[in-house]
């Protein structure tokens, strides 16, 4: 079930109207069966997978829990870990690999291995709830957290619906007790919950939707003639396509829980305003971005290992965050060119870096912010190409200069489009509010949220785009 | 009244104002919804266009004698009443469904019947690809041309999944959900320079058929559509289009039809460019000159079948 449809509309009205009609207990049934009917939508088969894998990590993480012998501890954290990643693996990874070893073989001139290759469908947001499971065993292993006595409040915190198809990716030290505790009414954050889906479907229908058309035009080689008009329009169209896409999600996902009395954290904070590569990471995915720092980069060392360790630990996690997203090579080179930018910054950068931007001068920190946002629009590149030579190619005829009337139709349907949503970047970084007109009367906010659902049932991309992380 | 000081986290806010903002969205909500679907109701080319062609279309009776063309834009390429006026002797009703492809015509056919349409011929006026091509309108589908109990089984057919089948079910009961494809590129064209440029761009169709599959699924198709209408004691004719650059698909086409006995004609294979408006839409002119040609042909193509 998508969150830009009628029937999530319909689906979350009732939900939300039951729920505060119910006790704890109550709401946490009705919430996992709302949820499972949620992730059902899409094929009621993927709901084995998770029910499986919810399991498992329970149980596991139960006898890591209470257990004082060090190795049944290791053990069952490896049982978790390898069932967890075994189904990322068998789900997303199978076919890549095959492929990928095939290919290397028939390079060095070997007999290519005979795998076939599986004929699955990838389940919707498999990503996004092995990595928030991972983040439960290893914490309750590290004794950061006990684990949850009851398989409802665990269940329920896997696949609480808002969240479990493309994240926030949520930390059990946050969302468990949130689940396993009281929930109380509590209007503001209904009323401002009301207002981020709003905001949300703005980004996803109108931005991202629109700019989308843009971009797939451009990536299939149909924005007019190839060149540099065509590669630079997709490029850009795509960069406000996947903000919108996957910033509306968020807030979607965050307004949905904050009409049930939860809390998510905020995943994007105006990342294309970024000055450096460093700060587009503290602003985009920031769950992401947090989870795989703590659970990923400290762990291999961080920057304790001296400069090169510190080099390589800062590659490795932005390979394997780029692996995270996709199983094509081109995802790699994504998280490449990222871990490389990250890692020149902090080498010639580092004093600049740090450098507060209210320090710097007005056109010190756009220069800063335009060369980072092209930088991240390079690297979009090759996240959206579906193959290197698809990405080659559109950098290859960046040589022709032409410039054609559909490319001009193209520029204004982005400035149209995205736009606003550059211009509400603007306000939000001035404000530093988590959407625009927080912190003004409530009658702002209103007109606000009116505004958004009007240009939302005016201006909606009107066929599915199913949100971009969606897939991952 | 704005306050730049009072925090959402503080200041604890009564249930009105949740009240008045779910009523404020509600209001607007409707309004925009009812004001739109009247607007395009009463003013939209689309809506007023077929609510006329449908209403003509019933003057359809078994007498032998009765043609319906039926298909996409493309038949805006066909003056109706110059058509009407060459065929004297044929009863000739047009129904234009803009957007559309095979499984649009074939649901429409299956409502249109169902509610009493009855031609003798109904002849398929369209591109190659929109013949054997996967797509359709939508949305706007249940709005005019699909019936509700019919939803479920085009869902099964075109392989969608629940939130398609589901938005389908809403656009049956709710005009404006139907609608809103057409509702924005209105406003986009008004507003937005080069809106109907991009669009057409953007709409133009990214998968590639080979031969035999092209010659697979039009036979198929072509021969459940005609196995539909011959209950009804109905013909399906196609009828060759002459768009430019569509030559190898409508061989193709041609005798993917022949092989399995599909009545197939031609009224012109080539005219000129430039009486084109766009890729495939005739001009003021290439209309014309295309239904004065279309006349004679189409009297040939059928009246073997009327004197049967």
């Amino acid at each position: 079930m998508f969150f830009d449809t009628p029937a999530f509309g319909f689906f979350l009205v009732l939900v939300v109207f039951l729920y505060w009609r119910l006790d704890r207990k109550g709401q946490n049934v009705l919430l996992l069966v709302a949820s499972y009917i949620f992730y059902g939508w899409w094929d009621i088969r993927f709901l084995g997978l998770i029910f499986a894998s919810t399991v498992v990590d329970f149980f596991c993480a139960r006898f890591v829990g209470r257990s004082a012998d060090p190795k049944k501890r290791r053990l069952f954290l490896a049982i978790s870990v390898c069932v967890n990643l075994g189904f990322l693996g068998y789900f997303k990874y199978f076919n890549f690999f095959v492929d990928s070893f095939a290919a290397l073989a028939h390079t060095l001139g070997l007999p290519e291995p005979a795998i076939a290759l599986l004929q699955v469908a990838l389940p919707p947001g498999i990503s996004f709830y092995t990595f928030q499971e991972l983040a439960y065993i290893v914490d309750v292993y590290r004794k950061e957290m006990e684990p949850a006595e009851s398989f409802l409040d665990y269940a329920l915190f896997i696949s609480l619906f808002p969240h479990l198809i493309a994240g926030p990716i949520q930390r059990p030290s946050h969302l468990l007790p949130q689940v396993q505790n009281e929930r109380r009414f509590d209007a503001n954050s209904f009323y401002n919950g009301l207002i981020l889906i709003f905001s949300g479907l703005f980004r996803k229908c109108v931005v991202a939707d629109t700019c989308a058309i843009i971009a797939n035009k451009a990536f299939a080689g149909q924005l007019g003639v190839p060149g540099f008009a065509s590669t630079l329009l997709g490029v850009y169209a795509f960069a406000w396509q996947i903000y919108g896409d996957f910033s509306g999600y968020s807030d979607i996902a965050r307004g949905s829980a904050q009409l049930m009395g939860f809390h998510f954290m905020v995943n994007f904070r105006q990342p294309y305003l970024a000055t450096s590569l460093q700060d587009f990471w503290r602003r985009w995915h920031i769950s992401l971005s947090t989870w795989l720092r703590d659970y990923l980069y400290i762990p291999l060392g961080g920057n304790r290992k001296g400069v090169a360790g510190t080099y390589r630990n800062l590659m490795l996690t932005m390979l394997i965050g780029g692996l995270w997203h996709g199983a094509r090579w081109t995802f790699v080179v994504w998280g490449g060119i990222h871990g490389v930018g990250l890692a020149l910054e902090r080498m010639l950068l580092r004093r600049n870096a740090d450098k507060r931007a209210g320090a710097m001068s007005p056109a010190g920190l756009w220069v800063r912010r335009i060369l980072v946002f092209h930088l991240v629009c390079a690297a979009w590149l090759f996240f959206r190409a579906a193959s290197f030579a698809e990405a080659f190619g559109m950098i290859r005829v960046m040589g022709n200069l032409t410039w054609q009337p559909v490319h001009t139709y193209a520029l204004v349907h982005l400035l149209c489009f995205a736009g606003p949503l550059f211009a509400m970047d603007l306000l939000l970084e001035q404000t530093q509010e988590e959407f625009v007109f927080e912190k003004r009367h409530e009658l702002w906010r209103a007109a606000y949220a009116v505004g958004m659902m009007c240009a939302v049932t005016l201006f909606a991309a009107t066929q599915i785009n199913a949100f971009i992380y969606f897939q991952f | 009244m704005p306050s730049s000081t009072s925090s959402s986290e503080t200041r604890p806010r009564p249930l009105k104002y949740i009240v008045g903002l779910l009523a404020a969205l509600l209001i607007a909500q409707t309004a925009i919804q009812q004001g739109a679907t009247w607007v395009m109701r009463h003013y939209g080319k689309n809506e007023t266009r077929w609510a006329a062609e449908r209403a003509a279309a019933n003057d359809l009776k078994h007498d032998g004698k009765g043609v319906l063309l039926m298909g996409s834009s493309v038949l805006f390429s066909v003056d109706p009443d110059l058509l009407q006026k060459k065929m004297p002797d044929w009863t000739v009703r047009r129904a234009v469904m803009v957007g559309t492809f095979y499984t649009d015509w074939d649901y429409c056919l299956r409502r249109l019947t169902r509610e009493g349409l009855r031609p003798d011929y109904v002849v398929i006026v369209a591109l190659p690809f929109q013949i054997f091509g996967d797509s359709f309108r939508g949305d706007y589908l249940p709005l005019h041309w699909i019936d509700r109990a019919d939803i479920h089984d085009l869902a099964r057919d075109r392989h969608l999944d629940l939130t398609a089948e589901t938005n389908l079910y809403f656009s049956s009961i709710n005009s404006f959900f139907a609608l809103r494809d057409d509702v924005r590129g209105a406003l986009m064209n008004a507003f937005i320079p080069g809106h109907r440029s991009l669009i057409v761009l953007a709409s133009a169709g990214t998968r590639v058929y080979s031969d035999a599959e092209i010659e697979r699924i039009a036979g198929d198709r072509l021969v459940a559509l005609q196995t539909r209408l011959a209950g009804q004691g109905t013909r399906l004719v196609v009828l060759r289009y002459p768009a430019p650059g569509m030559d190898a698909h409508w061989a193709v086409v041609e005798r993917a039809a022949a092989a399995r006995k599909i009545p197939y004609f031609s009224a012109i294979d080539y005219i000129d460019k430039k009486k084109f408006i766009d890729p495939y839409h005739l001009g003021e002119q290439g209309t014309q000159e295309f239904t004065t040609l279309l006349a004679p042909a189409m009297d040939a193509a059928l009246r073997p079948f009327r004197a049967k």
